[in-house]
């Protein structure tokens, strides 16, 4: 059980960048879990695969619920100064602390589109397959390469204007 | 066809990863190693891809997993299908069955209590004036025949003192033991008792038929 909600619960955090957000959403997502058990056949792969695919819509649906509110959020944003902007003044060895890697990776994550990022988190940081991401996703497989590509790419770039350097 | 930097960023993942084909490999190798841009890109996607995984994972808070099972187990309502069969069987279970037996001794004694006839009931006997007014009869009912049986129960225990009287005034010394057989009432005293009880009412008539055959039972 601990272990399902960590795993329910990092794709919630990667995903909204909120801990609040993240967990309503891993309760939601036991909720919907327990509602729909007697549904679940092996047809739908693996238990984990399957607690992923039913985290991930309803992450989607709560992206798309919340997107107003995000775009009121982000005009915010841009009248005062970015905090997670990128701060050139800071030392190498800041950069190089695994928490504060940790946290540019989410700021940077929250910046690149929704299908991107659930790639990337769903092969880099969830460890799937690209066979289990199609099924979660339900994409071809040429659809999930090129999310994933394209999202690591966004992301790095990302990550080098905040001045992480590559190890 | 000469590797182009798209070409380079459109397949940098399947790169990374061993997926590219033998001479893919070799164009973009070549392409790297004469672009002057390409490298910073392939190194910080690198980077990331292998630093990705090793990521500390965000720990939920100790409560959270908690307040999931507290959730969750009530969350499923068992929906009970209703058949014709479940139906009847649910009538014939026995808290069913005396609850509906109460209810109907409850109003077979109200409908008595009322004065309602349940055979010939109308919808004038279940207007509440009406049952109301019928219940205030029979509670008067009620207690006038009691005030009248304790009227009679007076009278009788008031003939059997006179009578007792009468018997010792007449053998004044008889013995101890046979007061018993003394108490009973001769023939003259039940002439005596019938004259008295022919000054009072029907009720004291019967009362006083009740003492004698009392008395008679003693003999």
């Amino acid at each position: 059980m601990r272990r399902h909600t960590r795993r329910v619960y990092n794709l919630a955090y990667r995903f909204t960048g909120n801990r609040q957000e993240s967990e309503d959403l891993s309760q939601e997502v036991f909720l919907r879990l327990y509602r729909t058990l007697a549904s679940y056949r092996a047809v739908h792969g693996e238990f984990t695969t399957w607690l992923t695919s039913v985290t991930r819509n309803l992450l989607i649906d709560h992206y798309r619920r919340t997107r107003r509110d995000r775009l009121t959020d982000s005009l915010d944003d841009e009248k005062s100064p970015a905090e997670h902007k990128a701060s050139p003044g800071r030392r190498p060895d800041e950069l190089a602390s695994a928490s504060e890697l940790s946290e540019q990776v989410q700021s940077a994550l929250q910046k690149i589109s929704p299908e991107l990022r659930e790639a990337v988190i769903l092969r880099d940081l969830q460890g799937l397959d690209y066979r289990e991401i199609q099924q979660v996703l339900s994409v071809p497989e040429g659809t999930v390469k090129s999310r994933i590509n394209r999202g690591r790419i966004e992301l790095a770039r990302l990550l080098s204007g905040m001045g992480v350097q590559p190890e | 066809m000469p590797w182009t930097c798209l070409d380079t960023e459109e397949r940098l993942s399947d790169y990374l990863d061993g997926l590219l084909a033998a001479d893919e490999r070799t164009a973009m190798e070549a392409h790297l190693a004469g672009c002057a841009s390409c490298p910073a890109l392939v190194a910080e996607v690198r980077s990331l891809a292998d630093r990705l995984p090793r990521l500390e994972q965000a720990v939920e808070p100790t409560w959270l997993v908690y307040r999931i099972l507290e959730a969750t187990s009530g969350a499923v309502r068992v929906k009970r299908e209703v058949t014709w069969k479940g139906f009847f069987a649910g009538l014939l279970a026995p808290r069913f069955v005396l609850g509906l037996s109460a209810v109907a001794a409850t109003i077979f004694f109200l409908f008595q209590a009322l004065g309602i006839n349940p055979k010939k009931i109308t919808a004038e006997d279940l207007n509440p004036v009406n049952v109301f007014r019928a219940g205030d009869r029979q509670a008067h009912l009620t207690y006038a025949r009691g005030v009248s049986f304790v009227n009679d129960l007076r009278v009788v225990y008031e003939i059997r003192s006179r009578l007792h009287m009468q018997e010792a005034s007449a053998t004044p010394n008889a013995a101890p033991q046979q007061e018993e057989q003394k108490n009973a009432p001769s023939p003259q005293s039940d002439r005596k008792l019938k004259n008295d009880l022919l000054h009072h009412g029907p009720s004291v008539i019967a009362v006083g038929a009740m003492a004698g055959f009392a008395a008679g039972g003693l003999q």
